[in-house]
Order: structure tokens, then C-alpha cells, then sequence
């Protein structure tokens, strides 16, 4: 009596053993159970499992919600950057575009003339505001030699001044230190279009007795050997016959926009036009 | 009476736990069997009395219930830890911390290797051996970590019911 007093909790434990061993064996192959405790158990805990499930579910419900916003957090983000590169592409197309078609206007251009005609793309503006000029991307290993004429498919440009291997820099026509012998379409009326302090271009050198007129049309005459004859460049303005001498002057504006060109023609040796017109709109 | 109430109470919460919120929690490969908890503390604070070891017992029944199909497996299992941590205990001093997470761990080891036993004894031990190599040591680890705040929670518990 005295053992089992003292070993009644591992006898107990052991009876439990020898219960739960019993219990597994008679039921161990048995695809279902009877068990009343079993059953009990069930139905004591089904209300609370019920209740729980609603907790389950909102526990599943807060995390879905959590990993959806980081979610939508992570795809904002990679939204946006795909929003920014799709902006990029069609601000790059757009330019792509517009070069397109200016380049097109040039080949269109380029067809009115005869002669070796380089295309050039402008890299760089005058350093100063005291002088107009451009640098271009060819230089005499592409052929391109002081004096040559530079111009656009609107009229003319300029003048190489200065070549390097590989870069050039062209005198404006605008600059006051060019010169361009002219005729002015209309009457044929000769002069020289030099540049002008303020951006402009002035026809000097024109008989009082000539015909000029706001509206005109100035053109190269070809006799300085740079230009063709019937090269535009630019329109008359104004028209000043102050004074006493022998000639009169007429404001020019340049038909090419100087300040958006961005790529221009370049003659290599003479050319001549095709046709005696202005080829192109004005920009 | 009132610590068989104290007990019942705390393993109808560890089976809602079980069976409700744990598994919803998400990345949780494995949670911790706090039933195994409370037969560890029936063993560690009642190893005296031979109530703990009927209580392990109808602990491992109750979770028989809810897990598996061989009825009395999960009885047996807890009752073998059961007796491990009850010889633990009357050799060892321990109220909390490192002992009784120790003690606990090895209850759990014991409980896996009796579940082995009782599946291989209805030829089931394949699924069984598979499971308890692969989590068995981080259930029982997992098991072990908890033991402290399950202790607390029932001590807190008893205080409640005017035990102790």
C-alpha cells in the first residue's frame, strides 16, 4: 500500500500509458472514430471555434490588406518609374520627329541643288554676343574648307571661316564683318547684305535710282563664287533714302532663323541651283 | 477543483489558439503546442499529485480531438512527456527561465519520439518519423520559448480564481 502511495503518480501515469497505448491500437486502423469524450470535446469547443474563426478571419483579412498595400506601394513605384520612362520616350520620339523632318526638308533641298553638299550638324554657338557665329561637326577631314558657303534649306547662312580637322566655325551672314553680294529678286536691283549691329542685315550699296521696296525678296547674285545665283536670304524691311549720296540702304531680315538651326548645308567646291526659286518656307 | 477549472480553461484557449489563430498567421511554418505547455506545467508545479498525470492524459486526449486520426496518440505522447518532466522536475529546482525551457524542450523531444512509437505501433510511423524530423526539435524549441509566459498566464490565471 505504502508503494503504490509512493508511486502513485507514475502508476498513474503508467495506467494513462497503457490507456492512451490501448486506445491507439483498437483505433489505429480505423478510418473513423466514436469516441463519446471525443464527441464532447468537439462539441464543446464549436462555439468557440466558430467565434475564433471570426478572429481568423479578421487576422487574415488585416494581413491580406497589409500585404496588398505594400503590394500596390511596390507597384506605385514601379509605375511611376515606368511612367517616366514612357514620358522619356515619347519626349525622345517627339524630337526624333522633328529632327526627322527637318532632316527630310534638307534631302528635299539637297535635291534642288547640283554639287557636293555636306550636311552638318551645329555644336556650338558664338562665346561672345559681339560676333554671329556657328560651330559645325565637320572640319576638312570631311572635305569642308575656309570660304565655303554654309546654308539652309530656307537661304543662306554664312561663310567657313575657320576649319579645324574635324569642326568648322561659320561666319553669319548676320555678322557685321560678313559681306554677300545680293540682287534683289524683283527689279535686280545689285547691292551687298552685310550684317548689323542688332541682328539684322542691311543691303548697301544699292543706286538711288533703283527700285526697292518693303517686301522684296533679296537673293545671292552669285558673282562673289561662294553663293549660287537665286540663293535666298532674306526680305526687305525697310528702306532708307536719307541723305545726299549716290546709293541708298534697305533693312534685311534674314530668313533663316539663326537662333534654331541645328543643322545646316555645306558646300565643298561650287554649286550651283537647280531651280531659281526659294526652295523652303520660311522658319 | 478550481486548478482543474484553471487548467481546462488555459487548454481550451491554447486549442483556439491552435486550431484558430495560429494557423492564420502568416510565415509561420511551425507553432508552438502550448497543450504541451500545460502538460509541462502539470508535470513541473503538480508532479506530486497523480491528478497531473490523468491531466496530461485528458490534455492529449482533448488535442487526440483535434489532431490526427489515431485516437490516443496524442494522449500517449503527452503523457510520456509528461512523466519526463515530472522526473525533471523532482530532480531539478526550477520556477522560470533557462530550466524550465530546458525541461520543456526535452518534454517535447520526448512527446515526438512516443508519437513515433504509437505510429509505428499502428504502422503509420513513415508520415510520423518524417514530420518529427523535420520539426520536431523546432516545435519542441518553439514550445520551449513560449513555456514562460504560458507558466505566467496560468499562474495569472489561478490568481484570478483565488488560487494561490
Amino acid at each position: 500500500m505504502d508503494f503504490i502511495r509512493r508511486n502513485r503518480v507514475f502508476l498513474t501515469s503508467a495506467a494513462c500509458l497503457l490507456l492512451a497505448a490501448g486506445l491507439a491500437l483498437r483505433t489505429g486502423r480505423q478510418q473513423t472514430r466514436a469516441d463519446r469524450l471525443g464527441r464532447f470535446f468537439l462539441e464543446l469547443m464549436a462555439p468557440l471555434q466558430r467565434s475564433t474563426a471570426a478572429v481568423d478571419r479578421a487576422i487574415v483579412s488585416a494581413w491580406r490588406s497589409v500585404v496588398e498595400l505594400v503590394g500596390a506601394r511596390n507597384e506605385n513605384v514601379v509605375l511611376r518609374i515606368r511612367v517616366q520612362q514612357l514620358e522619356q520616350e515619347v519626349d525622345r520620339r517627339s524630337e526624333l520627329d522633328i529632327e526627322n523632318a527637318r532632316l527630310r526638308g534638307l534631302l528635299d533641298f539637297r535635291r534642288t541643288l547640283q554639287g557636293d553638299i555636306l550636311t552638318a550638324r551645329i555644336i556650338g554657338r558664338d562665346a561672345t554676343g559681339m560676333a554671329r557665329t556657328l560651330v559645325i561637326d565637320r572640319g576638312e577631314a570631311d572635305g569642308v574648307v575656309k570660304g565655303a558657303a554654309a546654308f539652309a534649306p530656307e537661304g543662306v547662312v554664312g561663310q567657313i571661316f575657320l576649319a579645324s580637322r574635324h569642326a568648322a566655325r561659320i561666319l553669319l551672314v548676320s555678322d557685321h564683318n560678313s559681306g554677300v553680294d545680293a540682287l534683289v529678286e524683283r527689279t535686280r536691283a545689285r547691292g551687298i547684305v552685310q550684317g548689323t549691329v542688332d541682328s539684322g542685315c542691311g543691303l548697301k550699296y544699292v543706286k538711288r535710282t533703283e527700285d526697292v521696296q518693303v517686301g522684296d525678296t533679296v537673293v545671292t547674285s552669285g558673282l562673289d563664287g561662294i553663293f549660287p545665283k537665286g540663293l535666298p536670304i532674306g526680305r526687305v524691311v525697310s528702306v532708307d533714302k536719307r541723305g545726299q549720296g549716290l546709293f541708298q540702304s534697305a533693312e534685311v531680315a534674314p530668313r533663316v532663323d539663326f537662333d534654331r538651326l541645328e543643322e545646316v548645308l555645306v558646300a565643298r567646291g561650287s554649286f550651283t541651283l537647280l531651280e531659281e526659286a526659294p526652295a523652303a518656307p520660311e522658319q | 477543483m478550481r486548478s482543474v477549472l484553471a487548467i481546462a480553461a488555459a487548454g481550451v484557449a491554447a486549442m483556439l489558439l491552435q486550431t484558430g489563430i495560429f494557423p492564420a498567421l502568416p510565415y509561420l511554418p511551425v507553432w508552438p503546442d502550448l497543450i504541451l505547455v500545460l502538460a509541462g506545467y502539470l508535470g513541473i508545479r503538480h508532479h506530486t499529485s497523480a491528478g497531473g498525470a490523468v491531466g496530461a492524459f485528458l490534455l492529449g486526449y482533448f488535442l487526440d480531438t483535434f489532431s490526427g486520426t489515431i485516437l490516443g496518440m496524442q494522449a500517449f505522447s503527452l503523457t510520456a512527456a509528461y512523466v519526463a518532466m515530472t522526473l525533471m522536475a523532482r530532480h531539478l529546482w526550477m520556477e522560470r527561465g533557462l530550466p524550465l525551457m530546458a525541461t520543456i524542450f526535452v518534454g517535447g523531444c520526448v512527446r515526438a519520439l512516443a508519437a513515433v512509437g504509437v505510429a509505428a505501433m499502428v504502422a503509420t510511423r513513415a508520415q510520423v518519423w518524417q514530420h518529427v524530423v523535420r520539426y520536431g526539435f523546432v516545435e519542441a524549441a518553439a514550445a520551449a520559448l513560449v513555456a514562460p509566459a504560458v507558466f505566467w498566464g496560468v499562474t495569472w490565471e489561478k490568481r484570478l480564481l483565488g488560487l494561490r
